[in-house]
């Protein structure tokens, strides 16, 4: 029996798609950009939005979201000045800053003092230039990804080639828009053959601005490359924040990926990573911080297509209040994939009865000779631990803290020292003090 | 010092403690023995301070402080040390971390600032030296991986630093063979003083070998039925528990 199906539009998704069709002329780029716009969006004229029974989109609910706000140009809500840059977003580590307020660079790309090897120019510009060369998986149909492809405004295509020294750049995201604003942004990232390189993104808000950020990169991990990836979202709770990274690796690249996910209300954060040649490797490192009112969700796909590839993914939830939680890992290992080594391990501390930790680890493995596991548990802090600890006169306050230290700091101390593991500890401590002020504040 | 009149204590809702009445005066060093679930474990949980424990009846000081105020940590700093029975293993926190918190919580409930690192490391490689505290046990996380004898030791070693008035030693001899009990009395001996007292909770005299007690006490079903000098220990190893107990029932 055939059963017909008929699609029809939610207000939201009709609100949508009048306001992609509004501004979509208006939006900068040329007669190509509004055809890759118009391809990205396909995937919403035809699907809609993915209402709460898409597995994947279970808990990001973008019917609601969109319902509540149709999509505004950041631009619109008003530009900043490169005055209002936070002093130093990562103290005591050597970079070059690129910066966006409200999804649009505070200077024009190329203007930003740049280490020796890397090159930069507008994305907008580089997407028409050359296509989409790289390699990277597509991800299509993902609609935050056709979202961020039809409405972009902004970003920059790095290409870091080789130099005396490996580069450090940070691309800062600055959310100031006190009237509701989209800001949309994509970013292309290519490490040449052979060169190491690190690049850290950095996601603030100055006030309490209502943003809805979709920022969305393209990473391409060229032969023998290394890329060290590290991104900390600090947003205030009233922005929702989406971020995906789609990256490809070489023969013999290593990508280290480290993610602090600790403001917005509510906040996206999707991995989708491919092995292009054999014997690469992928570490991602993710720490999700969820206070009251707060969701963080992970969702991470890697592609294993290739032989001798390995994957290593460690994730660590510590969640208060009624703050929820959610990892959705998937390992695909391919028929021509044998030798893989994949692993993926989610662990979560829940500090309130009300507090969620939603884990979905999945392998598909298609190939007979490879080694993959994947594990999740949950609980709480441990009363016998905390007694002992008292007992030698620690305070319950510190007690605690050296506890959810222990657990969350495990993972930033496997992925280094230096100044930027400093920089992760630093902020991961400040969480855990402001959440005993919110709570001490919340029992008085 | 330790003033314990009439302690009642229930778990899970279960009376454990029926009474106990104990004067531990400074300088002194008192026995507690007993049979297997006579209540010596939780009465040094219930000093602790450990939830789960609940004082139904009954008063403890320590110096004319009433312990029962207050919580486990602020016990601790009132002068009141547990070396338990069964040290936790706390991964991921380094037993240097650790002492130090421990050490500078201590300070700061005494009115003092934190010590300096250079003081600190002075201080626990004297202290750890003596106890056979290697810097290897120091740096790795607390308690992790440690054989009963280091756990036992490092208990010790947080007793020397701390300093505290009252120690309570909850079969600290379990677990340890004839050298390591030898160092971990060692260690308590050298902290007899007349301003300090020790609570030595043991089933077997061997310990009071090395830790001479002034008073011992035989603890049953909840109570104290017998109090004598060190040589109503020496009777115990020899006629055992039960016909104590049955000429106190």
């Amino acid at each position: 029996m055939t059963v017909a199906t008929a699609n029809i539009r939610t207000a939201a998704e009709t609100a949508l798609i009048e306001a992609f069709d509004d501004v979509k002329t208006a939006l900068p780029g040329g007669s190509e950009r509004l055809f890759a716009r118009e391809a990205a969006f396909g995937a919403i004229r035809a699907n809609g939005l993915p209402n709460r029974r898409v597995e994947a989109y279970k808990y990001t609910d973008l019917k609601a979201l969109y319902g509540r706000q149709a999509p505004v140009d950041g631009a619109i809500a008003g530009a900043g000045s490169a005055a209002a840059l936070p002093p130093d977003t990562w103290s005591g580590v050597d970079r070059s800053v690129i910066a966006f307020e409200n999804g649009r660079a505070l200077m024009p790309a190329g203007s930003a003092s740049l280490p020796e090897g890397v090159v930069c120019a507008p994305y907008l510009e580089a997407a028409e230039a050359t296509g989409f060369a790289g390699d990277y998986p597509a991800a299509n149909g993902d609609p935050i990804l056709a979202l961020n492809g039809a409405f972009t405004t902004d970003g920059v295509a790095l290409t870091i080639g080789a130099a005396a020294s490996e580069p450090v750049v940070e691309i800062l995201h600055l959310s100031t828009a006190s009237a509701p604003a989209d800001t949309v942004a994509t970013h292309r990232i290519r490490v040449e053959t052979g060169v190491k390189a690190t690049v850290l993104v950095t996601y603030l808000s100055d006030g309490e601005p209502v943003t809805r950020e979709n920022v969305a990169f393209e990473v391409d991990v060229e032969r023998d490359a290394e890329l060290t990836f590290v991104s900390r979202q600090q947003h205030a709770e009233s922005v929702t924040h989406f971020a995906t990274l789609r990256a490809g690796l070489g023969e013999r690249a290593k990508l280290d990926l480290f993610n602090l996910c600790m403001g917005a209300g509510q906040s996206r954060q999707q991995n989708f990573i491919g092995f292009f040649g054999e014997t690469a490797s992928v570490v991602q490192r993710t720490i999700s911080l969820v206070g009251d009112g707060q969701q963080a969700d992970v969702v991470h796909a890697i592609d294993h297509r290739l032989m001798n590839c390995d994957s290593k993914d460690f994730h660590r939830v510590v969640a208060d209040g009624r703050g929820r939680s959610v990892y959705q890992g998937l390992i695909t290992v391919r028929p021509d994939a044998q030798h893989t080594d994949g692993r993926m391990m989610t662990k979560s501390l829940l500090l309130s009865d009300e507090a969620e930790a939603i884990a979905k680890p999945e392998l598909e493995i298609f190939a007979d000779d490879v080694q993959c596991a994947h594990g999740a548990t949950s609980g709480q802090l441990d009363e016998t631990q905390i007694f002992y600890l008292m007992s030698r006169g620690i305070g319950r306050r510190e007690a605690e803290h050296l506890l959810l230290s222990a657990f969350l700091n495990e993972v930033i101390e496997d992925f280094g020292e230096g100044a930027i593991a400093d920089n992760l500890l630093s902020a991961v401590d400040d969480w855990l003090e402001r959440r005993w002020s919110l709570n001490e504040e919340a029992a008085a | 010092m330790l003033n314990i009149k009439n302690l009642h204590v229930d778990v899970d809702g279960k009376e454990i403690l029926r009474g106990i009445d104990l004067e531990v005066k400074a300088g002194e060093v008192h026995a507690i023995m007993g049979p297997n679930g006579s209540g010596k474990s939780t009465l040094s949980y219930a000093l602790a301070g450990r939830d789960g424990y609940e004082i139904t009846e009954g008063s403890v000081t320590l110096d004319g402080t009433d312990l029962l105020d207050l919580d486990a940590s602020e016990r601790a700093t009132a002068g009141m040390f547990l070396a338990f029975q069964y040290p936790t293993e706390i991964p991921g926190v380094a037993n240097m971390t650790f002492l130090k918190a421990a050490l500078n919580a201590h300070r700061k409930a005494r009115g003092e600032g934190e010590i300096s690192t250079p003081d600190f490391m002075r201080l626990v490689r004297e202290k750890a030296g003596a106890l056979d505290v290697s810097n290897d046990m120091l740096k790795r996380s607390l308690n992790t991986g440690f054989s009963g004898g280091e756990k036992k030791r490092n208990e010790i070693l947080q007793m020397a630093i701390l300093e505290p008035k009252l120690c309570i030693l909850d079969e600290t001899d379990s677990g340890l063979d004839i050298d390591a009990l030898r160092l971990v009395a060692e260690g308590v001996n050298k902290m007899r003083s007349p301003d300090r007292a020790f609570v030595v909770i043991t089933h077997y005299q061997r310990l009071l070998d090395y830790i001479v007690p002034d008073v011992v006490h035989v603890l049953s079903r909840g109570r104290i039925i017998r109090t004598g000098g060190k040589e109503l220990a020496l009777e115990l190893e020899e006629k055992g528990y039960t016909a104590l107990v049955e000429n106190a029932a």
